[in-house]
C-alpha cells in the first residue's frame, strides 16, 4: 500500500494513501491524489486533490488549489486519466 | 594555539586602542587599566617567545611553558649558549616582571595540594585563577592541614596579585574580542565612510582571522561593501546580508550601469546566495517577502541575472512578463545600449522558443510579433524565431486540408491564365510557356486527384506518423550512442575503445539515413501542400504524437538536470518533483506505475516532512479508486500519460 503519514490541517499526524500524481504546465504546478479511506456512499470513497509542492529538500505541502480555472482544468486532466485507465482495464 | 605573529597584529591593535582611549576624556581608568593589562600580556609573551627562540624551545609541551610557567625563571647557564646570547636574554628576562613566575608557582603548589594534572590545567591554574577554588570540597578530600597550606598560599597569592596590580588575560580571547569588534567597527560604517576608511581595519582583520585559523564565520551584515569584501576574501563562506541590505544593494544594481562586470557578477552572487536561503529557511517572513517584491519591481535586466540562478516560481517570469520584455524593447529601442538590447533579446527569444515547444501558445507569441512597432526588432525576432518551425507568422490559420488544396489550385489556375495570355510571337518562347501551362495543369490534376482520393486526415496523420515513428528511431539511437560513450570511459586499452568509436559510427550513420529519409517525407509534404498547410501540419505533427514530444522534452530534461546539479553544488533547493515529471515527460520512464512510484519514493523518504495545508474534497467510485491503487503497484504496466 502506499501510505504515507502526514501533518494535517489541525496539525496532527494522519495516514493518507497515494493514488496519482499530475501536472499543468501553464500553472507550473504539480498536483497529488490520495484518500483517507473515508466512504461517501454505498458507490463512492472520498478522495482529495491538492497542489504539491516541494519546499525544501525534505519538505513538502499539499496545498489548496485557489484557481476555480486550474482546480476544473486539473480535475479534467484528472478524469481523462483515469477513464483511460479504465478502459485498459 | 595562538602564534607570534598574531600576537605581533593584537601588540598593535592593543597600542592603538589604548591611545584612542587615553585621547578621549571620557575613558574610564578602569577601561584603560584593562587595556593596559592586555597589552602587558602580550608584551610578556613576545618577550618570552624571543628567550624561547634564542634557548630553542620548538615542541608544544615546551612552548606552553613559555608563558605559563615563566621561561625567563630557567637556569640559562646550563644551556650551552654564546656570551652574546646570554647577554641578549638577561636585557629580555629584565622586562617582564618577575612577580608572574612566582605568581604561578604559588598556583602550581596549589594545584598539587588538589591533585590537579599539571599539565591539563595549567590554563586553569594561571587564568582562571585556582585561588578561587574551595579546598573543603568533597571532592578534594584535603585533610586540615592540607586546607590550612591552601589557604596560606591563597593569601600569598592575593598579596602577590595585589602588589602587583596586573591581571594577566587570555590571548585567544583577547584575539576574538579584537575580531569581534573589528566586524562590528567595519559593519557599522555607512557605505562611502567604509569605502574611504576600511583597509587598514579590514586588513587587519583578514590577517587576524588567517592566524587564528579557525572556521570563518560571520555575524548577519549590514554593510553590503563589507559583505563583498568578505565573499572575495572568503568565496566559500556564506556571508548573511540583512534583507534591508540585499534591498539596497539591488537598487544599487538597477540603477548604477558603470559597475565593473566582475564587480557586478560577485554582487549577484552574493544576493542569489541570500536569497535562496531566504526562500530555503523564512519562505513565508516578511524580509523574504520584502526582498522577492524588490526583485519583481527590479529591471529586466538584473531580473534576468537573478533568475537564471534562483529556481523559484516567485523570481522566474511568467509568460506575460516576457511578453512585456519585448514590449519594453519595442518601446526603448533606440535608447538602449547594444549591450543590454542583445541581452534582453536573446532572453526573450529563449524564453518564447521554449514556449513555441507547446504550440498552443504560436497564435500568441504571433499576435505579439505582429503588434511590435520598431521594425529591425520584428525582423530579427522574426529571424530567430523562424529557425524553430514551430514557430507561426501567418496572419490566417486555414485549418482544412481540402481548403488549402482548393487554394493552391486557385492560385495554380491564375499562373497559368498569366502564362497562356502571354503571346511573343517568337516561336520558341511562346512554346515554352505553353509547356509551362500544360506542367501546371498536370499538377492541377494531381491536386485534384488527391483532393478526391484522400481524407484530410489520412494524409496528414498518415505522412506524420512516418516522421514521427522515425524520430521516435533517432531518439532510440542516441540513447544507445550515450551508453556507448558511457560504456567507452571505462575502457583501458585502445583496441576496445575504437571497437566502441567503429559501432559508434555506425550508429550516427543510422541517423543520417532516417533523417534522410525524413527529409523526403517531409519533401512529399511540400509538394503536396502549401507552405501554410505545411506549418500547419507541423504544429499537428508537434501536438499530436508523444515521441516527437519527447524529443523535445529530452532536451529540456537535460536542461533541468543540468541546472539541478548547479543548485546542488550552491546547497540550493531542487524540486525532485518537477524533475521527475520532466523526465517522465522525456520518456525515462517505462510506465506511469513507474513513474509514481519514483514520485512516492521521494515524498516517504524518512526524514521527510508533509503537511497538509488545504485540499479539494471529491467523490471517486470504488473501481476508480481500486484501478488507481493498482495502477500505483503495478510497475510493469505499460501506460502513457495523457500529455497535460
Amino acid at each position: 500500500m502506499n501510505k504515507l503519514t502526514v501533518y494535517d490541517e489541525d496539525g496532527q499526524l494522519t495516514e493518507v494513501e497515494i493514488l496519482d500524481f499530475y501536472q499543468l504546465e501553464e500553472y507550473n504546478h504539480e498536483y497529488v491524489l490520495y484518500t483517507k479511506g473515508e466512504v461517501a456512499d454505498k458507490d463512492n470513497l472520498y478522495s482529495y486533490l491538492s497542489i504539491l509542492n516541494q519546499i525544501s529538500e525534505k519538505e513538502f505541502k499539499f496545498e489548496k488549489i485557489t484557481d476555480p480555472e486550474e482546480e476544473r482544468k486539473v480535475r479534467d486532466l484528472m478524469n481523462r486519466e483515469i477513464d483511460a485507465l479504465m478502459n485498459k482495464r | 594555539m595562538y602564534n607570534i605573529e598574531q600576537v605581533r597584529i593584537l601588540i598593535k591593535y592593543k597600542q592603538q586602542q589604548l591611545q584612542e582611549l587615553k585621547n578621549v576624556s571620557s575613558s574610564s581608568s578602569i577601561e584603560i587599566k584593562k587595556v593596559e593589562d592586555e597589552l602587558k600580556t602580550l608584551e610578556i609573551y613576545s618577550v618570552r617567545y624571543e628567550i624561547a627562540t634564542i634557548i630553542g624551545f620548538e615542541n608544544s609541551a615546551e612552548y606552553r611553558r613559555i608563558n605559563y610557567t615563566g621561561i625567563e625563571t630557567e637556569d640559562f647557564t646550563t644551556m650551552n649558549l654564546s656570551q652574546e646570547q646570554l647577554d641578549k636574554l638577561s636585557s629580555l628576562t629584565s622586562q617582564i616582571p618577575p612577580y608572574n613566575a612566582e605568581l604561578f608557582k604559588t598556583r602550581l603548589e596549589m594545584a598539587k595540594l588538589l591533585k590537579l594534572d599539571e599539565d591539563q590545567n595549567l590554563q586553569a591554574i594561571n587564568y582562571d585563577g585556582i585561588e578561587n577554588t574551595n579546598p573543603s570540597s568533597m571532592q578534594y578530600r584535603l585533610g586540615v592541614n592540607e586546607v590550612a597550606k591552601f589557604n596560606s598560599l591563597r593569601n600569598r597569592v592575593i598579596i602577590l596579585r595585589q602588589s602587583n596590580n596586573f591581571k594577566n588575560s587570555n590571548i585567544s580571547d583577547m584575539a576574538k574580542a579584537v575580531r569581534d569588534s573589528l566586524i562590528a567597527k567595519l559593519d557599522s560604517m555607512d557605505i562611502e565612510d567604509y569605502k574611504k576608511n576600511k583597509d587598514e581595519d579590514l586588513e587587519t582583520l583578514f590577517k587576524l582571522m588567517d592566524l587564528m585559523g579557525e572556521d570563518k564565520s560571520f555575524p548577519v551584515i549590514n554593510n553590503y561593501e563589507f559583505a563583498y569584501d568578505i565573499y572575495k576574501k572568503y568565496p566559500r563562506v556564506d556571508v548573511k546580508l540583512s534583507s534591508t541590505q540585499i534591498i539596497e544593494l539591488l537598487e544599487l544594481l538597477d540603477k548604477d550601469k558603470t559597475i565593473e562586470q566582475s564587480k557586478y557578477n560577485d554582487y549577484i552572487e552574493i544576493i542569489t546566495k541570500n536569497v535562496i536561503a531566504l526562500l530555503r529557511d523564512e519562505k513565508d517572513s516578511d524580509e523574504t517577502i520584502n526582498v522577492l517584491d524588490k526583485i519583481n519591481k527590479s529591471g529586466y535586466s538584473l531580473r534576468i541575472d537573478l533568475e537564471s540562478r534562483i529556481i523559484h516560481e516567485k523570481v522566474q517570469f511568467n509568460s506575460k512578463e516576457i511578453e512585456d520584455i519585448v514590449r519594453y524593447l519595442d518601446k526603448n529601442y533606440d535608447k538602449l545600449d547594444d549591450k543590454e538590447k542583445d541581452k534582453l533579446f536573446r532572453f526573450a527569444v529563449a524564453r518564447i522558443k521554449s514556449e513555441l515547444h507547446d504550440p498552443k501558445n504560436a497564435d500568441r507569441i504571433n499576435d505579439l510579433i505582429k503588434e511590435i512597432k520598431n521594425k529591425e526588432l520584428r525582423e530579427k525576432l522574426r529571424n530567430a524565431l523562424k529557425e524553430r518551425e514551430e514557430a507561426i507568422f501567418d496572419d490566417q490559420h486555414e485549418t482544412t486540408y481540402s481548403s488549402l488544396i482548393k487554394e493552391k489550385i486557385k492560385k495554380l489556375e491564375i499562373k497559368k491564365s498569366r502564362y497562356l495570355r502571354k503571346r511573343t510571337g517568337i516561336g520558341p518562347i511562346d512554346m515554352m510557356y505553353q509547356t509551362r501551362a500544360r506542367e501546371i495543369d498536370k499538377e492541377i490534376a494531381r491536386l485534384r486527384e488527391l483532393n478526391l482520393s484522400y481524407d484530410d486526415n489520412v494524409i496528414v496523420n498518415g505522412l506524420d506518423e512516418m516522421y514521427n515513428s522515425r524520430s521516435a528511431k533517432i531518439i532510440k539511437i542516441r540513447k544507445q550512442i550515450q551508453e556507448l560513450e558511457e560504456l567507452k570511459k571505462g575502457l583501458k586499452t585502445e583496441y576496445q575503445k575504437r571497437s566502441i568509436d567503429r559501432k559508434i559510427t555506425r550508429l550516427k550513420y543510422r541517423i543520417k539515413g532516417i533523417q534522410n529519409a525524413q527529409t523526403k517525407i517531409e519533401g512529399f509534404q511540400k509538394r503536396v501542400m502549401t507552405p501554410k498547410m505545411f506549418v500547419e501540419m507541423k504544429r499537428g505533427m508537434i501536438n499530436r504524437h508523444f515521441e516527437s514530444k519527447a524529443e523535445v522534452y529530452g532536451e529540456q530534461a537535460d536542461d533541468l538536470e543540468a541546472i539541478a546539479t548547479k543548485e546542488r553544488e550552491m546547497g540550493g533547493m531542487f524540486n525532485k518533483i518537477k524533475a521527475a515529471f520532466h523526465e517522465f515527460k522525456a520518456g525515462r520512464y517505462r510506465s506511469k506505475s513507474e513513474f509514481n512510484r519514483t514520485l512516492f519514493d521521494i515524498l516517504s523518504r524518512p526524514g521527510n516532512k508533509i503537511t497538509v495545508t488545504g485540499s479539494t474534497q471529491i467523490k471517486t467510485s470504488r473501481q476508480q479508486v481500486q484501478a488507481l491503487q493498482q495502477q500505483m503497484q503495478d510497475q510493469n504496466a505499460n501506460q502513457l500519460q495523457i500529455a497535460a
